[in-house]
C-alpha cells in the first residue's frame, strides 16, 4: 500500500509557498541569504536594478533576481551587463510559465529582434560617447576658447578654463570602449541566437 | 609636429602598454606604489569594471614585468607593482604628460584606437 501525502503534508506545501510569497527580509537579512554584502544591495536597490518591497525590503522575486546577476558577475560580466542578461531570461521565464509551454519560434524571434535592435542602440550610444570624449582630449583650446557654450561676448572674465585632468580623461574613454566592447559583444550573441532561429 | 612622442613612450605604447586599461592600470599602481590586490579590487579602486578584459589586460602587464602576481595559496591571484622593470624610465616619461599637451591628446588618441582595435579582434577574430 503506497503511503500518500497527509493533510498536513499537503499543507506544509501550501504553507511554504504562501511563506514564500510573503517573505519580506530586511536588507541585512536579504544579503546574508543571497550571499552579497549589503552596500552592493542597496546599490543595485538604490539605482532601480533590482525591486523592493516598499523601503528597503526585498521579496523572493528580488533574491531570486540578486542571486542571478551575482552568477553572472561572478561570470565576469559588468553590472550593467548582468541586469540586462537576467532580466532578459527572467522575462523569457515568466513569458514560458505564462504561456504554459515553450515560446513559439514566432515569439522567439520577436524578442531576439528586440534585443538586436536594443544592443545596436547600445552601441550607436557608445560610439557617440566615445566620440564626445575623444574630442575632449586635446580638443578643449580649438572647440571652445571661451568655455562651453558661450560666445566670445559671454566669455566669463574670471575663471580660466580648468586644465583636462589626465587622469579623468582616460578613465572616461577606457569606461566609453568597455561600454562599447560590452554592447558589441552582446549584439554577436544576439547575432548568433538569431541565426539559430533563423536556420 | 603636434603628435610627436617621445621614441621611448612611442615604443612603450606600441610594445607593452597597448590600451587604455593597461595604461590605467599603470597610472593607478604608480599613484598607488604600496598598493596590493586581486583583479576585483584593483579594478574598483581604478574606477573599471573588473571584466574578462581588464583581467587580460592585468596579465599581459604581469608578463610584460611591469606587474607582480603573486599566488600564496589565495583563491585568486594578487598584483602589485614590480618595483623594478626595464621600461620604468618610459614609464615615467609617460606618465609626466601634461593633459593638456599636444603629446598627452596623440597618446590618448593612439591607446584609443589600439583599444578599439583589440576589442573588435576578441569579437571579430576574422576581421
Amino acid at each position: 500500500m503506497s503511503a500518500s501525502p497527509t493533510p498536513y503534508g499537503r499543507l506544509l506545501v501550501a504553507e511554504e509557498q504562501l511563506l514564500l510569497s510573503r517573505l519580506n527580509l530586511n536588507a541585512h537579512s536579504a544579503a546574508r541569504v543571497c550571499g552579497v554584502s549589503v552596500r552592493q544591495l542597496t546599490y543595485w536597490s538604490d539605482r532601480g536594478l533590482i525591486p523592493t518591497a516598499g523601503a528597503r525590503r526585498y521579496g523572493i522575486a528580488t533574491l531570486n533576481k540578486v542571486l542571478l546577476i551575482k552568477q553572472a558577475l561572478g561570470q565576469g560580466y559588468t553590472l550593467q551587463r548582468a541586469v540586462r542578461l537576467v532580466e532578459e531570461r527572467l522575462a523569457l521565464a515568466e513569458a514560458a510559465r505564462t504561456a504554459g509551454e515553450p515560446l513559439s519560434e514566432g515569439d522567439l524571434r520577436v524578442l531576439v529582434e528586440a534585443r538586436l535592435a536594443d544592443s545596436l542602440a547600445g552601441v550607436r550610444r557608445c560610439r557617440q560617447t566615445l566620440l564626445a570624449e575623444s574630442a575632449t582630449v586635446g580638443g578643449r583650446a580649438s572647440t571652445s576658447p571661451h568655455g562651453e557654450g558661450l560666445t566670445p561676448h559671454q566669455a566669463p572674465l574670471s575663471a580660466p578654463p580648468r586644465p583636462p585632468d589626465a587622469k579623468a580623461l582616460a578613465l572616461q574613454l577606457n569606461r566609453a570602449i568597455d561600454d562599447l566592447a560590452d554592447a558589441l559583444e552582446q549584439l554577436a550573441e544576439t547575432d548568433q541566437a538569431l541565426a539559430r532561429i533563423t536556420e | 609636429m603636434d603628435d610627436w612622442l617621445d621614441p621611448d613612450v612611442a615604443r612603450l605604447v606600441g610594445e607593452v602598454l597597448d590600451d587604455l586599461t593597461k595604461y590605467n592600470i599603470v597610472r593607478f599602481v604608480y599613484e598607488h606604489r604600496g598598493f596590493r590586490g586581486d583583479a576585483q579590487l584593483l579594478a574598483h579602486s581604478i574606477g573599471l569594471q573588473p571584466s574578462r578584459r581588464f583581467l587580460r589586460a592585468l596579465e599581459e602587464l604581469a608578463a610584460a614585468g611591469i606587474m607582480l602576481v603573486s599566488l600564496n595559496g589565495e583563491a585568486s591571484p594578487t598584483f602589485a607593482r614590480a618595483l623594478v622593470c626595464e621600461q620604468q624610465a618610459a614609464v615615467d616619461k609617460l606618465l609626466a604628460l601634461p593633459a593638456d599637451s599636444p603629446q598627452f591628446a596623440s597618446l590618448m588618441r593612439r591607446l584609443t584606437a589600439q583599444s578599439l582595435r583589440r576589442v573588435t579582434q576578441q569579437l571579430l577574430p576574422d576581421v
